[in-house]
């Protein structure tokens, strides 16, 4: 019976939507104005998401949403047919989120390993290690000695480490220096794999340009735009031009010093680019059709 | 790993919990040790156990042991202070009654029971400076000069009331002190940031205004005094009176309890009185 219902949910699992978002609102008490309004949103497991979005846009209250933190005032959040405010055990240890402001115990970072890793069941020690060596962090460390760049990079580590379906980061970036930001991007990379999911919610779209497999830009209403990065790389090309002549048939171009960063539909026979992200962004909004075609 | 309460699970937060707050846990305790250590000492320097300051002694730690053991119980959620604490607290892989009991028993079981040795220890501590019996130890002296005493030939015919007496007795002084726990406890789930004289203020508050109802009703309403008069007291079963009011004494206890446990269970990132 318990192999049946076992197989039920894992059958259930595959046919639905890793995480689905139905028509929510969401209000924070003691404000009139809706942060997010019937937003829907579905996401089919694997790649890393790029979460874009303006000021205030709620990309954060997005993804409070999404792991149950905040219970949305209208519609439904569900993780692998759960809804995810219920904080279910078995939920939880699919998905880890890593908050922009990181509060950790002052306690060695072996003792942090040791008090929650059992909570986690595909938590690899191994992996924690090779984590811990690309971030030149040593796993004898006390947490409270840290830098908060430091702090960041270490509970990085372990959330990477802990192998959840979902992984979600609200500006993980911020407060990482130079170095920092490499090592973050190749330990993204390295820690991708079918199975899992990272969703990254980001200002500092440089910091992540060449990591996202799809990018989410997001107003309050909605999706703006959903699209896997070798799609859009397929249909748009991204330059830098210098003379104003080559703006002719631009789907957008903006100004910047010596020059102009210019958005094309791609040709035939016409090499990819890289895809600009800010560029992207602001042809998200200036141009929805175009973006909802991707 | 499934959905089910898990007591596993529970060892497992409450390991993590005091682990990771074990320096505050230890310099809590410490404090109260260190107060109730002062205060021994100073009561058995001047030795005053014979007289009427014995008295006062008692209540003075019976008074300080109080205020710690709410202190306590208003801690029982202080992991949902801030927003970044509240995050980590909601998001370990536990479910939420398996995250509330583990803080009740920490704040409600483990730390009255570390106040209540802390305080044993500092009597004992202070009396061994002056090399006398401590006046805990007094206490179960006192029990034991007063049982000798009795004489049970005269009580034989009256086991009953007897025993009637001593368990409302100790259901009475229980009942306080989970009344105290339980106010303390809903006032950490309201305010979990300064939650101690939040919840100090809250009750001064309920206290004053019921009591200035009470007046009004009283002076205005003349129908309170005839019910009252109406009543037969020398008809009334004082028996069922005691036990009607314990247990409907108990069941606010409870739905006190249940108010937080309904408080945690809804607790979201952000909400009412949680705005930081």
């Amino acid at each position: 019976m318990k192999l049946l219902s076992y197989l039920c949910g894992v059958l259930i699992n595959y046919y639905t939507n890793m995480l689905k978002l139905q028509h929510i609102s969401y209000c924070y008490p003691g404000q009139v104005r809706p942060v997010i309004n019937d937003f829907s949103m579905e996401l089919n497991p694997g790649g890393i998401y790029g979460l874009l979005g303006a000021n205030g846009a709620g990309k954060s209250t997005l993804l409070y949403l999404i792991c149950g933190l905040l219970k949305p005032s209208t519609g439904s959040v569900s993780f692998m047919g759960t809804e995810t405010f219920l904080r279910e055990p078995e939920m939880l240890t699919e998905i880890f989120l890593v908050p922009e402001e990181i509060s950790l115990p002052s306690i060695s970072l072996e003792k942090y390993i040791e008090l929650n890793a059992p909570f986690y069941k595909n938590f690899n020690r191994e992996q924690l290690n090779d984590y811990l060596t690309q971030f030149r962090l040593d796993p004898s460390i006390h947490l409270g000695q840290l830098s908060m760049g430091q702090k960041k990079k270490a509970f990085v580590a372990f959330a990477l480490a802990c192998n959840t379906s979902l992984l979600i980061m609200d500006e993980p970036t911020n407060g990482l220096d130079i170095p920092g930001k490499s090592e973050f991007r190749r330990a993204i990379v390295s820690a991708m794999n079918d199975n899992r999911t990272i969703i990254i919610s980001t200002h500092q779209v440089r910091d992540l340009e060449r990591v996202l497999d799809h990018v989410l830009i997001m107003d309050q209403q909605g999706v703006v735009l959903n699209s896997s990065i070798a799609a859009i790389q397929n249909r748009l090309v991204f330059k830098f031009v210098q003379d104003p002549a080559e703006l002719n048939g631009a789907l957008w171009s903006m100004p910047v010093p010596g020059g102009y960063n210019v958005v094309r539909l791609r040709g035939e026979g016409v090499p990819e680019t890289e895809v600009n992200l800010e560029s992207l962004f602001e042809l998200a909004f200036t141009n929805p059709q175009l973006t909802n075609a991707l | 790993m499934n959905n089910s309460f898990s007591w596993a699970r529970v060892r497992l937060l409450i390991r993590r919990y005091l682990n990771e707050n074990s320096r505050q846990l230890w310099m809590a305790v410490g404090v109260v040790f260190g107060i109730m250590f002062l205060l021994a000492l100073l009561f058995n320097s001047f030795d005053m156990r014979d007289n009427a300051f014995g008295v006062v002694i008692w209540f003075t730690f019976l008074f300080i042991g109080s205020l710690a053991v709410e202190v306590s119980a208003s801690l029982t959620f202080s992991s949902m202070s801030t927003k970044p604490r509240r995050i980590v607290a909601m998001m370990v892989p536990a479910s939420k009654a398996e995250k509330f009991v583990s803080l009740m028993l920490i704040y409600n079981v483990f730390g009255p029971i570390a106040i209540l040795l802390s305080a044993l220890a500092a009597d004992a501590l202070s009396a061994g400076l002056h090399l006398h019996a401590p006046y805990f130890f007094d206490a179960f002296k006192l029990l034991f000069t007063i049982f000798p005493q009795i004489d049970f030939s005269e009580l034989s015919g009256h086991w009953g009331q007897v025993t009637e007496a001593i368990a409302l007795i100790v259901l009475g002084l229980a009942s306080m002190f989970f009344f105290n726990q339980s106010v303390y406890t809903l006032g950490s789930a309201l305010w979990p940031k300064k939650s101690f004289i939040k919840t100090f203020c809250a009750l001064y508050v309920i206290q004053m205004v019921l009591s200035i109802l009470l007046s009004i009703g009283l002076l205005n309403h003349n129908w309170i005094l005839d019910m009252l008069s109406c009543i037969n007291f020398e008809d009334v079963s004082w028996h069922l009176v005691i036990w009607g009011a314990m247990i409907v004494w108990y069941a606010i206890i409870i739905a006190i309890f249940w108010a937080a446990w309904r408080r945690y269970k809804n607790t979201q990132l952000v909400q009412k009185f949680m705005m930081n």
